[in-house]
């Protein structure tokens, strides 16, 4: 009874306080919601797991896990956590986990590892922060959903290393022709990959040849090795003329260990990891123009003369595109309006810029990538022997 | 400050014209006239014969200022008297109506201020090349308004019968509306440069502010009163108010500058703004009173009264502030886009309530001298709580101009909030005590004396307690699919408390002259300290019949 009627004594006083303690700065709302990554696993990924316990027999070992952010520590349960045996097929079972809070590291341990095998840990998506934001396997920074964003890491016990399987998707790390013109009227395409390729996928359907209309050019394979293929076109090129190089990603696979998780095995066309529907790789290339026209104009110089700019390039320039909209110099207040003056000398065009009010401060000038030459071509500002491309215009700062 | 919330919070009570007549407030409160006992509707039959009041009467604020022609220009009209046998009316009425022109800052080419709505043109013609011909124009148009607009609209109706059991009816309405335009946030400025080589604009800005500042308060009351008994009275007096208070700004902005107007190149900076400030307060007030008169042999006549006023008053619903900015921008390259918006919405109460005893002791010595005087105990407790929630975001997005969308490309959000409580509780007591005299120097001009020591004691306790808040939280979404979040750190005041107790001793000491002329014309004098400067003296004239 005694006990009692102290703990409605403190309830009253706890109650008859002014201000309740408790409602001080509370928070109303979540914090920053970015998506957690692992930034850490020892061992590392492909590393020997190494007996902790000589004296015991077996393999005693932890798996340990570090975060980028504070985890919901309710998601970190074995559901959503799954070690495979990938020496044998099969899934583990009676690890233990356990999670620093201030660390933010997952602790995975096992008293009986079983030796020379390969391990596969897959982290899920519903592992998640305190915020709730899902796990970014890849860590690009896109919620790509599950199994795109799975976490994954492996290790071996003894001799187990053959049985690895990899984490990542093949890429494509070199390919030819380049995107730049003045390329051979019959080019080798070769695409050449970062690990061994299903060949049966490298082929002339899943990699295709369209001219500037779209249309499709027919080309041959001419080899193909693991981590190679090279096609050529069936018949010579247009003289200067655009081609697109498309590689369906989606259906190009790589050669990998059979117990890969399976969305791993194809191409990643955009090299941001996985995802559920992998964007074809494109890039193009200008054929060379045997006629010697096949040089787009470039900014070579751009100076103050009285009252205004003078703008100079390496090329004849259609003076018709040479406007208000396509070359503009601002001031300190902004844009300056001029009476523009084209003219040719030699293999040169020149714009002169005159101001039609006084200018203030250094003069930023502009030329569009939509300026055209003599010769039909845009201007060329990222050097790559083609004009008008999305990163082509010209600007100088500072003048 | 605080104790001039309270000030004004009783003030704000007060009515819409003069509370005592000019030989109550000459005596320190302690002799009261007509004027007095009409604004008691319980009062009126006391009033023998009938009283008209005009704007000579001075009754609005009793500042006018008659001999130097220095008025506020209310309209006054008001009266009483016996329209039927025991049947009386009482009746005050003014109206007043204000709109002043007020210096806009601008000047005339001679330097003359320019008042009310004014608007300078500036032309400069320049020769930019130094060939000795005029090839560029700069014109620039500024236009500033600068007004208060003032309306007030106040009236008190009493109805009474009753001869020696007299019963009164009150009905008081007050309206004050005041408007202001401020010259520094009421202007619209234009800047148009041309050039003359090919006669076309080059550059435009526009930059143009309206704010309108409003403030409105509303009464409307009712109260009722008895008297009971002449010699020996007994008064008992009931009202109820509704008021209405409210505070009102809004404002709209908008900047722009065209660097190149008419032209297909597109560089500008366009900024929208608004701000709008919305309290008001609308509740009711309750006043009760029990008086005592007691008129005794020898020319003594003593009142007792205990007064109770009980004041609510609540923000309504729509209390808010709501401020946002737009901006849309070229960039070199791209363009800019997004706003800022802070909305605050206010709830609270103001509440509290006057318990006063007071007394008042009149002796008639002779047929020229009166002598009298009181006592005041007055205790008042008002509370005033108001809470606020504000939440402020944001949205800026930037885009490259390169026709695709890649990590350079990028959309800003962002959000955060605090609430908070402020809360003033303010307990006032106070002890006055007035004396005043009446001195009939010759038939028949009187002098009137007076004064009061008042002793007040403040204890007032101010309070600003954080109750919640999230966090600035910002987000970046990239062009790319890719984005990024954060939170930024918070050091925050998150709480202070004031307490002052001061105590204020202060004695008044009043004059003034009463001068009845023949039966029917009664004049009152205040502030003629300096007799041959008539400046400053205050006249109030009542015509009897």
């Amino acid at each position: 009874m005694m006990r009692w009627v102290i703990l409605l004594g403190v309830l009253i006083l706890f109650i008859s306080c002014p201000e309740n303690p408790l409602e001080k700065f509370p928070l109303t709302e979540t914090g920053a919601a970015n998506l957690p990554r692992i930034t850490a696993v020892d061992p590392a990924n492909g590393a020997e797991l190494k007996d902790d316990n000589p004296n015991q027999s077996g393999i005693q070992a932890t798996v340990t896990i570090t975060f980028s952010d504070y985890m919901d520590e309710t998601t970190l349960t074995t559901d959503n956590i799954e070690i495979l045996n990938t020496t044998t097929g099969s899934k583990l079972t009676g690890f233990e986990l356990n999670y620093n809070k201030t660390g933010r590291k997952l602790y995975i341990r096992h008293e009986d590892w079983p030796d020379d095998a390969a391990y596969l840990i897959t982290l899920k998506t519903a592992i998640k922060n305190t915020y709730g934001s899902p796990l970014d396997g890849d860590g690009d920074n896109i919620d790509d959903g599950s199994p795109y964003d799975d976490g994954l890491t492996t290790f071996y016990t003894g001799a187990g290393s053959g049985d690895l399987v990899p984490t990542d998707q093949p890429t494509i790390t070199d390919a030819t022709p380049p995107q730049k013109n003045n390329q051979s009227h019959l080019p080798s395409i070769t695409l050449t990959f970062s690990t061994n390729m299903d060949t049966a996928t490298l082929t002339t359907s899943t990699i295709n040849l369209l001219n500037s209309d779209s249309n499709s050019v027919s080309i041959t394979r001419v080899s193909v090795t693991p981590t190679q293929v090279t096609f050529q076109p069936t018949d010579s090129l247009d003289n200067f003329r655009k081609y697109y190089v498309v590689v369906k990603s989606s259906q190009i696979k790589a050669s990998y260990p059979t117990h890969t998780p399976s969305y791993l095995f194809y191409l990643d066309g955009d090299r941001d990891g996985p995802e559920a529907d992998e964007p074809d790789s494109v890039w193009y290339f200008y054929t060379d123009d045997t006629t010697g026209h096949d040089e787009p104009p470039h900014v070579t110089d751009a100076q103050k003369i009285t009252g205004g700019v003078k703008i100079t390039l390496d090329q004849r320039m259609d003076g018709s595109t040479i406007t208000a909209t396509t070359v503009r110099v601002y001031d300190e207040t902004g844009y300056i309006p001029g009476r523009i003056v084209t003219y040719n000398d030699g293999n040169n065009g020149y714009i002169e810029y005159y101001f039609l009010r006084g200018a203030t401060g250094k003069l930023d000038v502009f030329v569009s990538r939509e300026a055209t030459s003599e010769d039909g071509l845009k201007l060329d500002s990222n050097n790559n022997g083609i004009g008008g491309e999305f990163d082509d215009d010209y600007w100088k700062y500072g003048l | 400050m605080k104790y001039l919330s309270a000030i004004l919070f009783t003030v704000s009570l007060a009515l819409g014209y003069l509370p005592s007549s000019f030989r109550n407030l000459s005596t320190a409160g302690v002799f009261d006239d007509d004027y007095d006992l009409m604004l008691d509707p319980g009062r009126i039959p006391e009033i023998e014969g009938y009283r008209l009041y005009t704007n000579l009467s001075n009754l609005v604020t009793g500042l006018e200022r008659p001999f130097v022609n220095q008025s506020v220009n209310y309209f006054l009209l008001g009266g009483s008297g016996e329209f039927m046998k025991h049947r009386y009316l009482g009746l005050i009425f003014d109206n007043y109506s204000l709109n002043d022109p007020l210096p806009t800052g601008l000047f005339t080419r001679e330097g003359d201020t320019i008042f009310g709505d004014g608007e300078v043109v500036n032309t400069q013609w320049l020769d930019t090349d130094g060939d000795g011909s005029f090839d560029y124009i700069i014109n620039d148009r500024e236009h500033r308004s600068a007004w208060d607009r003032n309306r007030e609209l106040n009236f008190y109706l009493g109805l009474a019968f009753g001869k020696d059991n007299r019963f009164g009816f009150g009905f008081i309405h007050e309206d004050d509306r005041l408007r202001n335009f401020d010259p520094q946030v009421n202007y619209q400025i234009e800047r148009e440069e041309s050039t003359l080589i090919e006669t076309r604009l080059t550059y435009l800005k526009g930059d143009t502010l309206t704010t309108m500042d409003e403030t409105n308060h509303a009464r409307n009351s009712i109260i009722f009163s008895s008297w009971f008994g002449r010699e020996s009275a007994f008064n008992l007096s009931l009202g109820l108010g509704m008021i209405q208070s409210d505070s009102l700004t809004e404002a709209d902005g908008y900047y722009f500058e065209d660097r190149n107007p008419g032209g297909d190149t597109l560089d500008y900076v366009k900024i929208s703004s608004g701000d709008t400030f919305h309290i008001p307060y609308s509740g009711f007030e309750i006043p009760a009173r029990i008086g005592l008169l007691k008129k005794r042999t020898g020319g003594w006549e003593s009142e007792y009264y205990l007064d109770f006023r009980y004041l609510s008053l609540g923000v309504t619903g729509d209390g808010a502030r709501n401020t946002i900015s737009m901006v849309d921008s070229t960039c070199r390259p791209g363009t800019a886009s997004g706003y800022d918006s802070i909305t605050t919405t206010y709830s609270g109460k103001r509440s509290g309530y006057t318990v006063r005893f007071s007394t008042r002791q009149r002796f008639t010595l002779s047929k020229r001298f009166a002598f009298g005087f009181g006592l005041s105990l007055t205790n008042s407790v008002l509370t005033d709580e108001l809470f606020d929630s504000t939440a402020q975001s944001g949205r800026y997005a930037y885009d490259d101009g390169d026709g695709v969308s890649t990590a350079n490309d990028s959309t800003v959000t962002y959000t955060e909030m605090e609430y908070w409580q402020k809360k003033t509780t303010s307990v006032v007591r106070s002890i006055s005590i007035p004396v005043g005299m009446e001195f009939k120097l010759i038939e028949p001009v009187t002098l009137r004396l007076g004064a009061r020591h008042t002793t007040t004691y403040y204890d007032v306790v101010t309070t600003e307690n954080l109750k919640g808040f999230d966090p600035r939280k910002t987000r970046v979404e990239y062009g790319d699919g890719s984005y990024s979040e954060w939170i930024d750190d918070e050091k925050l005041q998150s709480g202070t408390r004031e307490e002052d107790s001061p105590t204020t001793h202060k004695t008044d000491y009043y004059y003034g002259l009463g001068i009845a002329i023949g039966k029917n014309l009664q004049l009152d004098l205040m502030y003629f300290n300096n007799l041959v400067n008539l400046a400053n003296w205050r006249l109030s004239a009542t015509l009897k019949f």
